[in-house]
């Protein structure tokens, strides 16, 4: 019955310390991957919020935001943005800070989880885990920088380094081009990536290539 | 649990008190997300997922058509009510990166109904279903294909998949959810069939194409027949906005089998030209098609559209006929959130046996999209059959209505105004 006791007593830090979860960014990143149905993606999380954590203190400093769910200001203009909704108006990102390291998201988002079957042969760049989003991160921001076009589907290149799949058809994906500015949102489970003109286009995040 | 406490334990070494509490906190919390989603028996794995489109109406809708005295005649499905249109939903399954799967079911309301069906010695009427209580809403399989994406230039599946020139127009017309595009409405082309599906990109979506060996009777009709049928599309992106396509098809529709395949037959063939713009905002389209020995009339004096032109019976052969018809669509997005839209449609049905039998068909609407998902629109649609009737394949719940007048002097007028939803996930 070791484990009820284990279960109150997480229960009690729990309450006790959300004051301190709502400040900390770390903690905030941890119990996200606590959220992680996925054993190994669970894993993998943890591992990587620590690891960004560790890395922090042995350089000295505390950076508040380090093993926090995906807020990445990944560089080049992109940047994901608090959770609005709404107009789905894209802009481009304000100035970029270094990219940190985050981790993987605790779902799947999107409708599909699938490396692109037809990507193998294809320029698609692996994807950095870091990218992908998290519960919290309902809308992003990037640039087109390319577009892989497959039989009934597209792949999105953003400068974010994100890669978004096309899962469903839209003749909005046909307006998108390289250099546009898009924003992705999440919406009743499914991510839409729409661009400066043209309907949105229903995608799914690209599994990263190991 | 092992596998997460290692890591986490390694880690608690460098951390504060405060920290290893919240690790402690979070393995917990996992442990109990975990154990939640196993209770509720809703893990799929990590390579499948579900997904749902949705595609509905709540309109009034006026049918009226001549009698052969001339007078106006309400007609079904004249009134006022809800229809869902479409209600797919979608598993997905990635085997590796090569092969998947997908199966998506459809449904429709059904009710006992019969059909002709040809024989050696003649025709006899057969039961196509039965529902004892008088009908029931049926689930079928709209797609369900194993994907082999072998390269981009080559991408096999086999099973139940779009058809080739269907899914062009829809991608370019957009708006799939008010109504059917033109060849799928009049009965010459099917959204999705049973068989061998080989699709292509090359550059940047400079050239794709699709070949498709199928049945031919339509993803609701897998029976197996005497030939395969074939429809094939290539499109061609020569600057960014603009997409011109060219298609075709050839076969029998599904209706040749070994009892008649020695009667005098035709074979259909329709060829298929479409060219589309699709820049800041706006969506313009002009297809035209040919659709040769589909279907004819059954008599001049009623030109009553739907009588097979394939086989007839041993004795009578088919008559020759073929239908011409252009559709174009123009849609503007204001934003991302208002579109207005509008589509055309002209068809001449008979164009051999009786060149007056026309549709013509138009649609005006707004469209409005609260969030990304969801669709909302205001449509009007009119619809005009003259000089004979057609059964068309649209408005309520999947089925299908007659418009026109009771001889080939008559005509049927169909209006409908209403909201129109569209819900995808």
């Amino acid at each position: 019955m070791r484990l009820p006791r284990l279960c109150v007593l997480g229960a009690v830090v729990w309450t006790t310390a959300a004051p301190v979860w709502a400040a900390d960014s770390f903690a905030a990143g941890v119990l996200t991957c606590a959220a992680e149905a996925d054993r190994d993606r669970r894993l993998d999380c943890y591992d990587r919020a620590v690891a960004n954590y560790t890395a922090g203190l042995t350089a000295g400093k505390r950076n508040p935001s380090a093993g926090a769910a995906p807020v990445a200001d990944t560089g080049a203009g992109a940047t994901t943005a608090p959770a609005s909704r709404g107009s789905g108006a894209s802009r481009p990102s304000g100035p970029s800070a270094p990219a940190e390291p985050t981790p993987p998201p605790p779902a799947r988002p999107g409708r599909l989880d699938t490396s692109d079957p037809a990507a193998a042969g294809s320029n698609a760049a692996p994807v950095d885990a870091a990218a992908k989003p998290a519960p919290s991160n309902r809308h992003f921001f990037g640039r087109i920088v390319s577009v892989d076009y497959f039989p009934d589907y597209v792949v999105v290149h953003l400068d974010n380094e994100q890669v978004w799949k096309q899962v469903s058809e839209s003749p909005g994906a046909a307006a998108l081009h390289t250099g546009d500015p898009v924003t992705i949102d999440k919406s009743f489970g499914s991510y839409w990536l729409a661009g400066p003109k043209g309907e949105a286009v229903q995608v799914q995040l690209e599994t990263p290539k190991h | 649990m092992a596998s997460l406490t290692s890591p986490v334990a390694r880690a608690a070494a460098y951390l504060p008190a405060t920290r290893k509490t919240l690790i402690t906190a979070a393995v917990l919390a996992s442990c109990v997300a975990a154990s939640t989603a196993s209770a509720a028996g809703v893990d799929v794995g990590a390579n499948t997922t579900v997904g749902g489109e949705l595609m509905a109406d709540f309109s009034h809708i006026q049918l009226q058509n001549e009698s052969a005295s001339g007078q106006r005649v309400d007609t079904a499905p004249t009134g006022n009510g809800f229809d869902i249109k479409r209600l797919y939903l979608i598993v997905d399954h990635k085997f590796s990166d090569v092969w998947a799967a997908d199966l998506t079911t459809d449904a429709q309301f059904s009710t006992a109904s019969t059909t002709t069906v040809t024989t050696p010695t003649g025709t006899t009427t057969a039961l196509t279903n039965q529902n004892t209580s008088g009908g029931a809403t049926e689930v079928m399989i709209k797609r369900f294909y194993l994907e082999g994406a072998f390269n981009k230039l080559f991408v096999l599946r086999i099973g139940s998949y779009n058809m080739p020139w269907t899914a062009v127009v829809e991608s370019n017309y957009g708006y799939r959810y008010i109504d059917k595009v033109t060849t799928d409405r009049l009965g010459f082309a099917n959204t999705a069939d049973w068989g061998l599906h080989a699709s292509g990109v090359y550059g940047a979506n400079l050239v794709n194409y699709q070949l498709s060996v199928v049945n031919g009777g339509g993803y609701k009709n897998p029976t197996r027949t005497k030939d395969v049928d074939v429809e094939g599309r290539v499109a061609v992106n020569p600057i960014q906005w603009l997409t011109v396509a060219g298609g075709f098809y050839t076969g029998h529709l599904g209706q040749i089998t070994a009892a008649n395949e020695n009667f005098p037959k035709n074979t259909a063939t329709r060829y298929d030209v479409l060219a589309a713009v699709n820049i800041i905002g706006i969506h313009a389209g002009i297809e035209w098609f040919q659709a040769k020995n589909y279907k004819t009339i059954n008599t001049l004096g009623a030109s009553a559209y739907g009588t097979s032109a394939i086989v007839n019976t041993a004795l009578v052969g088919p008559v020759d006929d073929k239908a011409i018809g252009i559709s174009t669509w123009l849609s503007y997005d204001f934003n991302s959130q208002w579109q207005a839209f509008s589509r055309y449609d002209n068809t001449k049905l008979s164009a051999d046996v009786n060149p007056n039998l026309r549709d013509e068909y138009f649609i005006l609407g707004g469209a409005y999209k609260p969030i990304k998902p969801l669709d909302i629109a205001l449509v009007y649609k009119n619809e005009k059959v003259e000089h004979g009737s057609a059964a068309i394949s649209g408005a309520n719940a999947n089925g299908s209505y007659t418009i026109g007048g009771a001889t080939s002097s008559r005509y049927g007028r169909f209006s409908e105004y209403g909201v129109y939803a569209h819900y995808k996930f």
